[in-house]
Formats: structure tokens, C-alpha cells, sequence
């Protein structure tokens, strides 16, 4: 029997805050991934050798300080960080105002963001058994991530990386998913590659086949029924599973409570965990979920 | 040349090194901010609302982007009076920095209760009363949309502490004024001025509101003007200091506030975009002082002037 993995991602509103600090930071490269997804490389020393995966930043998008509208910075999960290189990449989709300005930066050009926030994956020191890794749409942006660090940690052959799109033009970098990781599997919502289906099914498919469900660690990002779903399947059949939520923020930092999630209390029924600072990353059963 | 000590102030018997405060709400309990602004440098920190028992706060979503602006419906979420005061005061106390106390409750007794419960704390140089947060179905609104209201829960605050008190009263009524005077009559040392106004924001593509409370308090720049010129007819219409709060960014915004009567400024919605931008509107007094030859920031407090016909 494999060992239990007892993740500490804090508990109590008063956790430790990840201690983010103000940077400004040039793009070093700038993607367009597909029409309406892009990757931004920027060169952020500090941060990057600061950041765990499942963190994000905190992201100024407005083109001029003095600009209202939008008003508010936008969080994104750090795609990659290259503590070498110096390099921290995010990874993103073009859904609103905020998004498209960003997108419509150029290298050269200077970015404000605050990071790293938030509790990222706990990845344990040492690990006999496997890692799963479940990710929705652009779910995948922190998955990256994770995924090389434990590759680089643990080797490619403990990793599997299940992903679910709704069509095979949106498998995003899929040789670079590929070769970290023995197993890359891909279900299509509209059938028009791999597994036709929801990613969850074939998650349930997979979870069945393992050999050593205890000693297999659940990972997952991508939209909340999708990450619901995932908790249901990982609980029922007792799998350590970490989820990395999405919620609307304002400050980052812990102060608003606008980003809050329902998680169970020992106290009361429920209480309201701040993503920001008690997230974006939860041990699935802590969520409570509706 | 400028000093430090130009922009010096005492409101309500609270000696602030400087008149920008942290408004109650957006910056937690200063610890959450703390690398990344030096507490020491602000005038003040008012602390997120707080009440007698915790509060779990309203269902997400609980916030919605509006142009130049926010809409909330935290609902007030708190660990209650007694967590403040074990866990969070004592942290904050390691700093420099006059800490005001923002209280809620559900009811005049609940207010009563919380002030009565700091005045026996050594660290809290005063106390804000909320009696205008928009988001709460059962309590605070009632109190500050009506002059009578607003006396006894000001009233009831001012019996049960020797704390400076300093209503904040909420910009969704007809006549500012009179709250304000009930404020005044009640006890108040100051009057902060404004909170949010209530709005909502619909999303045409699902046709949903946004918010899960349906309605919440909008703050940021897009409430500007309606501050300054509530800030200007109450500042002139009583005998206490006023303080602005209501979309305030830059060091020009406070300058405008302080011009119509505002004696200090507190800054809210900027700092979840910027936040330094105390610590730029601090900096940004002192070279407007310096700039149009003033000695000291009490001096612009008013002095604005009806534009030549």
C-alpha cells in the first residue's frame, strides 16, 4: 500500500498569505496560440524563482495607468516559470475587455502585476505511487506547469494527463503535454478526436484501471461542474485530489472577499474560503459543493 | 519646501501623520496588504466592517465589473468582534499607524455592544459606524436612509464608548444633510461620506444578473462625482470634520475632495488596482502644497470657489 499523501493547504481564513510583491515586467514573447488565445512571456527574475505551480498574478491589464475602464487587474495562473532563464509565462483566452487589451500588448511592452498569490498544488517531497492530472479547456494553463515539475521531479513515467476540449482544435501544445508523461489521453466533446465525451467520463474510466488508487494523486483544473464532477469521482473512490478554482476577483490579496467559494467548517454548516489567499488551489472534499 | 509635518492632522482627536486613509472594506485588516504598502506611511487604517458575532457574508458571485467601477455584495463577511481583537488588532498594533475600527450590526443594541466591547481595547484610536452598507438584507441600510434612525444608532454608539465615533453614511437618500445633522446631534466627532450606491449590472448574453444578491454598492472613479458634491453640501452644513471617500485615485481626486471640505480623504477601490496609490496620493499632497505655496493641508480644506460668470 502506497503512502497516504497529507497535503497542508491551509485551513483557516488567518493561513499564512503568500506574500506577493509588485512587479513590472517586460514581454518577452507574445503568442497567439489560436485566434482567441494568447501566450505572454515575460521576464520576471524574482518571480520566477519564487512561484510554485497552481499560483497566479495579478495582472494590470489597462493600456494606460489612467484608464477606469476596465478598472479592475484580472488573476491568471502561471503557465510556466523558468527560474534559470528568469522567464514566467501565463497563458490565456480573450473573453473581455480586460483580456484584449492585454492581448493587444506587444514585446517590449511593460506589464504591472502583483505575484505570486495565492496556495498553489502541494506536491509531496517523495512519492511511490502515480499522479493524475485532469484538465478542462484552458484548465490546462496551471497544469503546465505542474506538470513539469513533477516530471522534473519524479520522472515522466508516474504521470498521466488526461484533457478534455470540446473540439481537437483546442488541444493546446500537445507535444509538449505529450512528452512529460507516460499517458496522454484526450476526449472531444463532438467526438472529432480521441475519446468522444466529457473528460470525467474518461477520468472514471481511468480511475477504475488503477492499480493503486490510494497511492494516485488527482490534480484538476478547468470548469467548476467539470472540477465538481472530478471531486465526486475522486472521492467515491478515495483519491487524494487538489482542484484549482476560478473565481471573479478583485484585490488578489485577501482583503475584498469577492472571490470566496463555499467550504465545509468544522464549526458551522459552511463557511466562505477566499480563493485568493485560502486558494485557487483546495483540497476537493474541503469545497462544499451544490 | 514641503514637509512631513504639512501634511499632519488630527480629526475627531485621531493625530494622523497624514490625512489618506485606508478605506473600511478594501484593505482587509492592513496584513493582507502589508508587502505591498509600508503601513507606517498612511494616515489611518479603518478596518473591514465588523459586528458582534461572525457574519458568513452573501453567495457569489460577488462582484461585477461596471465601466470605471465596481459592484459588491460581500455582505459584510467577518469573523466577528472577538477575532478582531485577539488576532488581528494585536498584529496591527506593531505599526505606527492610528487603527479605526469600522462596526456593523444587526441591530442598535449590536452596535452598542461591539463599541462598548473596544473601548475596553488600547489599540484602536476610534471607531467608524457602518449604518449604510448596501449589502446587508437585515441591518445597516435601515439605519443611515433616515434621520431618526441614524440619531439613535449614533446615539446608542456615543453612550456606550469614549471613542471617537465617526458615522459613514450612505449616499442612497434624498437629503445628505439631514443625516448628516441627526449624525452630528447624535455625538459624532467626524462624518466619513460616502459609502457605495446601490446598482446592479446584467448580463445580456445569459440575461442574469450578476450578482447573486442581485443589487450591491458601486465604487470607483464613476462614483466620484456624486461624492465630491455630497462631501461639499455636508462639509459646509456642519461643525465636525468631514472625511471624503467615494472613487478617489490619484492625489488629484483627494485635492478635489479636500478643496470641497474634506479635512482627510480615504482611498477604497483604487487600492485593488494600485496598491500604491496611497502612498502616490500622499506623496502627490505634498507637491501640490509645495506647488501652489501652501504650508500645511488644512489650508485648501474648503477653499474652493465658485467658478467667475
Amino acid at each position: 500500500m502506497a503512502e497516504q499523501f497529507v497535503h497542508h493547504l491551509p485551513n483557516k481564513q488567518e493561513a499564512d498569505i503568500p506574500k506577493g510583491k509588485l512587479f513590472e515586467c517586460r514581454i518577452i514573447d507574445q503568442e497567439m496560440v489560436l485566434p482567441h488565445i494568447r501566450r505572454l512571456i515575460l521576464d520576471a527574475q524574482e518571480l520566477a524563482q519564487k512561484c510554485i505551480p497552481g499560483q497566479f498574478v495579478h495582472v494590470l491589464c489597462n493600456k494606460f495607468r489612467q484608464f477606469y475602464d476596465p478598472l479592475l487587474r484580472r488573476p491568471f495562473s502561471i503557465h510556466f516559470a523558468d527560474p534559470e532563464a528568469g522567464h514566467v509565462s501565463i497563458l490565456f483566452d480573450i473573453r473581455g475587455r480586460g483580456t484584449k487589451m492585454l492581448a493587444d500588448k506587444t514585446i517590449g511592452d511593460m506589464i504591472d502585476l502583483i505575484g505570486p498569490l495565492g496556495h498553489g498544488f502541494a506536491i509531496p517531497d517523495s512519492w511511490s505511487g502515480s499522479f493524475l492530472l485532469v484538465g478542462g479547456g484552458m484548465g490546462i494553463a496551471p497544469l503546465y506547469f505542474l506538470l513539469r515539475t513533477l516530471e522534473k521531479r519524479f520522472g515522466k513515467e508516474k504521470i498521466k494527463f488526461l484533457l478534455g476540449v470540446k473540439t481537437s482544435n483546442m488541444i493546446l501544445y500537445r507535444d509538449q503535454f505529450e512528452k512529460c508523461c507516460s499517458e496522454y489521453l484526450v476526449s472531444t466533446e463532438d467526438g472529432s478526436y480521441g475519446y468522444q465525451g466529457m473528460v470525467t467520463d474518461l477520468l472514471k474510466e481511468r480511475v477504475e484501471t488503477l492499480d493503486n488508487k490510494l497511492g494516485c494523486l488527482v490534480y484538476a483544473c478547468g470548469p467548476m461542474q467539470m472540477l465538481k464532477e472530478v471531486a465526486k469521482i475522486c472521492h467515491h473512490h478515495n483519491l487524494n485530489c487538489q482542484i484549482s478554482v476560478e473565481t471573479k476577483m478583485a484585490c488578489g490579496v485577501g482583503a475584498c472577499m469577492s472571490c470566496v467559494i463555499k467550504v465545509h467548517d468544522t464549526n458551522l454548516e459552511y463557511r466562505y474560503a477566499r480563493a485568493c489567499v485560502e486558494g485557487p488551489v483546495f483540497d476537493s472534499n474541503k469545497i462544499k459543493w451544490e | 519646501m514641503s514637509t512631513a509635518s504639512s501634511l499632519a492632522i488630527t480629526i475627531a482627536g485621531i493625530h494622523m501623520k497624514n490625512p489618506v486613509i485606508a478605506a473600511s472594506g478594501t484593505f482587509g485588516f492592513g496584513k493582507e496588504y502589508s508587502s505591498l504598502v509600508d503601513l507606517n506611511k498612511i494616515g489611518a487604517i479603518i478596518t473591514k466592517g465588523t459586528s458582534l458575532e461572525p457574519w458568513v457574508g452573501n453567495p457569489p458571485e460577488r462582484i461585477a465589473e461596471t465601466a470605471a467601477g465596481m459592484l459588491n455584495s460581500i455582505g459584510l463577511q467577518n469573523d466577528g468582534i472577538e477575532n478582531l481583537i485577539n488576532e488581528k488588532l494585536p498584529w496591527l498594533s506593531q505599526f505606527d499607524v492610528p487603527v479605526i475600527v469600522n462596526i456593523v450590526g444587526h441591530t442598535i443594541e449590536e452596535y452598542a455592544k461591539v463599541a462598548q466591547r473596544l473601548s475596553e481595547t488600547d489599540s484602536v484610536a476610534g471607531l467608524e459606524i457602518n449604518i449604510s452598507c448596501p449589502n446587508v438584507k437585515h441591518g445597516c441600510i435601515a439605519f443611515g436612509v433616515e434621520p431618526r434612525m441614524t440619531f439613535e444608532v449614533v446615539n446608542a454608539v456615543r453612550k456606550a464608548t469614549h471613542l471617537p465615533i465617526i458615522p459613514k453614511l450612505s449616499p442612497n437618500v434624498a437629503d445628505i444633510v439631514a443625516i448628516a445633522h441627526a449624525a452630528v446631534d447624535a455625538g459624532a466627532d467626524a462624518i466619513s461620506l460616502i459609502n457605495t450606491l446601490i446598482g446592479t449590472s446584467i448580463n445580456a448574453e445569459t440575461r442574469t444578473f450578476r450578482l447573486a444578491n442581485i443589487t450591491g454598492g458601486l465604487s470607483g472613479p464613476a462614483i466620484k462625482p456624486i461624492a465630491l458634491r455630497m462631501v461639499w453640501e455636508v462639509a459646509k452644513a456642519v461643525d465636525v470634520p468631514v472625511i471624503g471617500v467615494g472613487g478617489i485615485m490619484t492625489a488629484e481626486d483627494a485635492v478635489e475632495f479636500m478643496l470641497a471640505g474634506a479635512s482627510a480623504i480615504q482611498v477604497g477601490t483604487a487600492n485593488f488596482v494600485y496598491p500604491n496609490a496611497m502612498i502616490e496620493i500622499i506623496e502627490g499632497l505634498e507637491a501640490y502644497l509645495s506647488r501652489h505655496g501652501f504650508g500645511h493641508i488644512s489650508e485648501i480644506v474648503g477653499i474652493v470657489q465658485s467658478p467667475q460668470c
